[in-house]
């Protein structure tokens, strides 16, 4: 990550103003804007995700939605065989353990197995066709190509005695919101510690990376789990929100969560969210009446992305020549 | 014994047509270093030329004569204006393939809608083979990737092209230095690969379901197929071939097909984590 030379000030003040417009968007917005920011959140946590292994350890995941069904589908699972008050807080558990587990079995396989760039998103991808298959073939636990349904409703506050669900939109909204802050802030807190330092160098030079002294495969294992429970975590959010169906387990899912990274930017972490929010905005405006040509500008747009715009959205303001205009307008200091 | 010859049968018959749709892949991925997640919507545009021509009333002969040429032009099309600006990029070219994958998906869609289509069938009847009743187009399949596997054999170690690609593979510098275009030498490996898997696709069509989405199945076990068999020789093609495809076959006679493809990629990876550089060796 490139050391940003905005000045702190400006940047807590910029961070405090959004969280507060975002904790205050439910009083102005109806309740469907904010359900539908909410589900973008969520989408944006995913995205985030996604960014902490691509964007900033340079493994590229195909199948990064087999990670984020797996956090929806344990939680689901989870809230469906254990029916106790209190439960919930043991699907949220699962929902990230298990697709950490999952990545981490995963993730020695390959990561010990010298799997690396090119190979790893080939082989992920293939992962995403058997992960779908497994996911329908096993219709008895998982509810198979209907979705999940029929598990008791998520609640959350102190079993027992002072219980809210889940489902209330705006408990919904707010846990969206929550867990966005909190899985940025722990993005770039790892980004930046030492552990983040080392991973990064690891992306740009393996080889010099393993000669210095650092164990490569571990190194890899570690983030990628840790970002498979993020994508669990995202999962998780998104239950009360949406249908847990085999499409979150899907090529669409993790097809549009690649998209979203890259048009945000790669490796800048917030750009996640924008990409995310930005992209699925402009889903929901135009895709309904044009699904099909939606796509395929998508799959256009990705490619230009990639060919000629590799910083996306945030890059563009990364950018020198928006800085001087930044600085001429006394909004950042030079 | 009946079975178990049909089910041998079947696992040379998918075998084969995995090394048909491995084989331009492991020249352009294991060796040119370019890698195409197009590979299988290449697959899909041949099935397409088969449904087409049977659509339009004509025989499907003609979009199995069809879909090498279609399919090869999109593969130089894609070349020019996508991969060769990403020369050197190996990630990037991953992502923009893949982009181009959704673009070419959307565009069949815009065409033909995302319903399933029919292609003719070509060849009916069974063949009488030792006793054993086998369809006589599944051999016919078995026969004609013999050939192809045979002509790209003699094209890639007998032919003045051949020799330039194995140039161009072992060192690209020194090649360029000695008067070779690798430039173009690039275009015609990516073309001929683009039209073996659109024949590929084109005589699989009468026996699989033809819509937009059947592309990624293929590309995944094709990359399977690589990946196993050891990238860095066109054996390994073959190698891989016969591993993923026997390994379906023989599964698939005890379990539901859809278990037997998901047991046959957790296999894979397991044998690339014993067996990194893949069966064939070679460099990785």
């Amino acid at each position: 990550m490139p050391e940003s030379r905005t000045p702190p000030a400006v940047k807590a003040v910029a961070g405090s103003l959004v969280i507060l417009l975002l904790l205050l968007f439910p009083l102005f917005a109806s309740e469907y804007q904010s359900g539908l920011l909410a589900k973008f959140l969520v989408f944006g946590i995913f995205a985030l995700s996604l960014d902490l292994i691509w964007g900033c350890s340079g493994i590229v995941n195909f199948g990064h939605a087999i990670f984020f069904g797996a956090g929806a589908y344990s939680m689901g699972i989870i809230l469906k065989f254990l029916v106790f008050p209190g439960a919930t807080y043991l699907a949220v558990l699962g929902g990230i353990l298990g697709p950490a587990l999952l990545a981490l079995g995963l993730g020695y396989l390959l990561f010990y197995g010298r799997v690396s760039g090119v190979f790893f998103g080939v082989v992920t991808l293939a992962l995403t066709g058997a992960a779908h298959s497994i996911i329908i073939v096993n219709g008895k636990i998982t509810g198979g190509l209907n979705g999940l349904y029929g598990y008791q409703t998520p609640t959350l506050g102190i079993p027992g005695l002072w219980d809210i669900s889940w489902y209330d939109p705006m408990v919904a909204y707010y846990a969206a919101v929550l867990g966005s802050v909190a899985c940025l802030a722990l993005a770039r807190w790892l980004v930046r510690s030492n552990f983040g330092r080392a991973i990064s160098a690891i992306k740009e030079n393996e080889v010099r990376a393993a000669f210095i002294g650092y164990n490569v495969p571990q190194f890899k294992l570690i983030i990628f789990t840790i970002s498979c429970a993020m994508a669990g975590l995202s999962g998780v959010l998104y239950v009360p929100i949406g249908f847990i169906s085999p499409d979150l387990i899907g090529v669409m899912m993790s097809a549009s969560v690649l998209v979203w990274v890259a048009v945000g930017g790669r490796g800048t972490l917030i750009g996640a969210f924008v990409g995310a929010l930005v992209v699925n905005y402009l889903q929901t405006m135009l895709s309904d009446s044009f699904a099909t040509l939606w796509l395929l500008l998508v799959g256009m747009f990705f490619i230009v992305v990639v060919l000629f715009w590799p910083g996306g959205i945030v890059g563009i303001a990364q950018t020198r020549w928006v800085r001087r205009r930044l600085v001429a307008w006394h909004l950042v200091k030079g | 014994m009946e079975p178990i010859v049909i089910q041998l049968l079947n696992g040379l018959s998918i075998a084969t047509i995995l090394i048909l749709v491995s084989l331009g892949l492991a020249v352009i991925f294991g060796m040119l270093g370019v890698i195409n997640l197009a590979h299988g919507e290449f697959f899909m545009l041949g099935a397409y030329c088969v449904a087409t021509t049977t659509s339009l009333g004509l025989s499907p002969w003609w979009g199995i004569a069809l879909a090498p040429l279609v399919v090869g032009l999109v593969g130089i099309a894609a070349q020019q204006t996508i991969i060769r600006p990403l020369y050197r990029r190996p990630l990037d070219t991953l992502l923009a393939t893949w982009g181009l994958s959704i673009v070419i998906r959307q565009v069949v869609r815009l065409f033909y809608g995302s319903g399933q289509m029919m292609s003719g069938s070509i060849i009916t009847g069974s063949t009488d083979l030792f006793g054993i009743n086998y369809p006589t187009y599944r051999l016919f399949i078995i026969g004609i990737t013999c050939v192809v596997l045979a002509g790209t054999f003699l094209l890639y170690f007998r032919s003045d092209f051949g020799l330039r690609i194995r140039m161009v593979i072992a060192d690209r510098t020194t090649a360029a230095a000695l008067g070779v275009n690798t430039a173009r030498t690039d275009l015609w490996a990516f073309a001929i690969a683009a039209a073996m898997v659109g024949f590929a696709g084109a005589i699989m069509s009468p026996l699989i379901v033809i819509n937009p989405e059947m592309g990624l199945e293929y590309l995944s076990r094709a990359f399977l197929v690589v990946i196993v068999g050891g990238i860095g020789h066109l054996y390994g093609a073959i190698a891989g071939g016969v591993a993923i495809g026997g390994a379906e076959a023989a599964l698939s006679f005890f379990l539901r097909p859809v278990v037997a493809q998901v047991l046959v990629v957790i296999f894979a990876i397991i044998l690339i984590r014993i067996r990194p550089q893949g069966i064939t060796g070679g460099r990785r």
